[in-house]
């Protein structure tokens, strides 16, 4: 226990030990039934038939515009798990740590007892993004053997190095909104704004990515929307492709530039 | 002896709101200086700035010699806080809390002998989370936190509220021993006995501004009492005339047997004229901290401008 007092970076941690642990228990169970059904509705050819007959753009917004066969392995984790389910339960659990790490505090007051040690707020913010990342890392981490392990016991057969590109995948979306809620809530000191930031982008790049192949308009903004950068590629299929995740890890980068220098420019509302 | 905190026109607006003006403030090496001033009047403000959670619109403040602002490290580095808004971790238990403590202070300046004794001075509970901690419970855990590295200074905002009459005892005990020891205590209050109870100098600030800095003895002397008396058998018009009459004594009343009056500086004189009759019960009122400041109105008169935040 004492370890985990160490540091800001270990004691955020340590804090979000339960509600890493209740998350990663639902998202196991989530994958499993997930994972576990396919054998029975791979065998229903009838499935496809509906899935085709759906109008394009809702089969956009919640299977994803990228795989067309829904009834192969790959294409049904990717679109069962990857294009919708999977990234919009990690964004809740990302944006909620980043909303915590400096605006939650803030918020509470306790950020007073931190900061009148000599604890400068660059290094705060730096510690809590480091927390963010394990956190966003282990919960990629959880997915992958359970989609792993789960895969291997109904066969499905799927290259396990291309689902751990697919989780790191996820892992770094999950960190790009994460590190925009705690940037949103170190520059402006409040938990609404922080939130009401990181989902509105999430959101709006969400629709303006899964619609993009209907309407020009959103094609033309696409590159603006984070989740090309997430699963255009379909890293599934693919493997990462480096220029994505390269954009996204400048995306992190930026944001975590802009949180330090932020929170060291204002005033604080402690 | 060294200026350990010295300000130089330090001013703070929040928007409209002027909460600090050109505040010029020393505080000395060794001393305990209560800064007194009603609610809103800018004490945390001002207690704000020196840790650099919040920046000057315009002015200086110096810590130990250093910008609060650009060596805040350093300063805060010798620098004890306690929060007059105390918001600690509510599932920690104390003992984790000031582990933690410990840490972000850099292990090896804090010696946990010294914090066990603390601990166990102020008798605090290390044991339980401290959301199950009363106010006054959870207060000796922040005074422990403030104290436990031996800071050269301690910024104390409120510091004895919600502690009992035997650790507030203990409490200035403490500050006695910490200013024996050359360190400096700079400390706020609203509460007029509080600052005079360990304070060896008072700064008052109103509106934003420091009125005064007088020796803690010299506002004492200055200080009004509101004063009942009963006495076992009525006095005469003339027994209270002469009470009337002693030096300091106005607003003399007498209703029902029981006589009111105002009374301003030492009371040697009044109670030996009391002291002449039979009394049978002497009430006196602390000087509230208004009554203070209406001393320091009817000299200067009110200072416009808005109230701080």
């Amino acid at each position: 226990m004492d370890t985990m007092l160490r540091s800001i970076a270990l004691k955020a941690l340590w804090d979000q030990r339960r509600t890493f642990i209740w998350w990663a228990l639902g998202i196991t169970a989530i994958i499993l039934l997930l994972v576990l059904l396919y054998p029975s509705i791979r065998d229903v050819p009838e499935f496809q038939q509906l899935i085709d007959s759906l109008p394009e753009a809702m089969r956009n917004l919640f299977l994803g515009s990228s795989v067309v066969d829904f009834l192969s392995p790959t294409g049904y984790l990717n679109s069962r798990f990857f294009a919708f389910l999977g990234p919009a339960l990690f964004l809740v659990y990302g944006i909620g740590q980043g909303v915590s790490a400096v605006a939650g505090e803030e918020e509470r007051g306790t950020l007073e007892m931190v900061l009148s040690a000599p604890v400068s707020r660059w290094r705060l913010v730096v510690e809590r993004f480091a927390a963010l990342a394990v956190g966003a890392t282990l919960l990629a981490g959880v997915a992958f053997v359970v989609l792993w392990a789960g895969g291997a016991m109904v066969s499905m057969g799927i290259a396990p190095d291309r689902l751990l590109q697919a989780c790191v995948s996820l892992g770094l979306l999950t960190l790009f909104f994460g590190t925009l809620a705690l940037a949103v809530g170190a520059v402006n000191g409040r938990r609404g704004p922080a939130i009401g930031m990181a989902t509105g982008v999430a959101v709006a790049g969400y629709l303006v990515d899964a619609l993009a192949p209907l309407a020009s308009v959103l094609d033309a903004l696409r590159p603006a929307s984070p989740f090309k950068y997430y699963g255009e590629a379909v890293p599934l299929a693919n493997g990462l492709e480096p220029l994505h995740a390269g954009v996204l890890l400048a995306g992190i980068i930026v944001l975590l530039v802009v949180a330090a220098v932020g929170l060291e420019r204002r005033d604080m509302r402690i | 002896m060294a200026s350990i905190i010295e300000t130089k026109g330090l001013t703070k607006h929040f928007g409209a709101v002027r909460a600090v003006r050109g505040l010029e403030l020393t505080v000395e090496q060794g001393e305990v200086f209560g800064y007194l001033g009603p609610n809103g009047a800018g004490k945390s403000t001002t207690i704000r700035m020196l840790l650099d959670f919040i920046r000057p619109t315009s002015g200086e403040a110096r810590v130990f010699g250093l910008d609060a602002q650009r060596q805040g490290l350093e300063v805060r580095r010798r620098v004890g806080f306690l929060s007059g808004e105390l918001s600690l971790y509510g599932s920690m238990t104390g003992a984790q809390l000031l582990c933690y403590a410990a840490h972000l202070r850099g292990a090896d300046r804090v010696e946990p002998a010294y914090t066990a004794s603390l601990v166990e001075r102020f008798q605090a509970d290390t044991s339980v989370p401290l959301r199950t901690l009363s106010r006054g419970n959870r207060q000796k855990i922040g005074i422990v936190y403030a104290f436990m590295h031996k800071p050269d200074l301690l910024i104390l905002d409120e510091p004895s509220s919600g502690l009992d009459p035997l650790m507030q005892q203990e409490f200035y005990r403490l500050l006695r021993e910490t200013t024996a020891e050359g360190r400096t205590v700079f400390m706020s209050s609203h509460i007029l006995p509080e600052v005079e109870q360990s304070a060896d100098r008072v700064g008052i600030i109103r509106r934003g501004e420091l009125v005064t800095v007088e020796d803690t003895a010299q506002l004492k002397h200055r200080s009004v009492r509101r004063i009942e008396v009963r006495f076992g058998s009525p006095p005469t018009e003339e027994a209270v005339g002469r009470i009337a009459r002693v030096a300091g004594v106005s607003e003399v009343a007498m209703a029902d047997g029981v006589l009111r009056c105002r009374h301003e500086g030492a009371m040697d004189t009044f109670v030996k004229e009391l002291a002449t009759h039979e009394v049978v019960d002497l009430i006196t009122h602390e000087p509230g901290l208004e009554e203070v400041f209406l001393d320091y109105y009817e000299d200067k008169g009110p200072p416009d401008g808005h109230d701080a935040a």
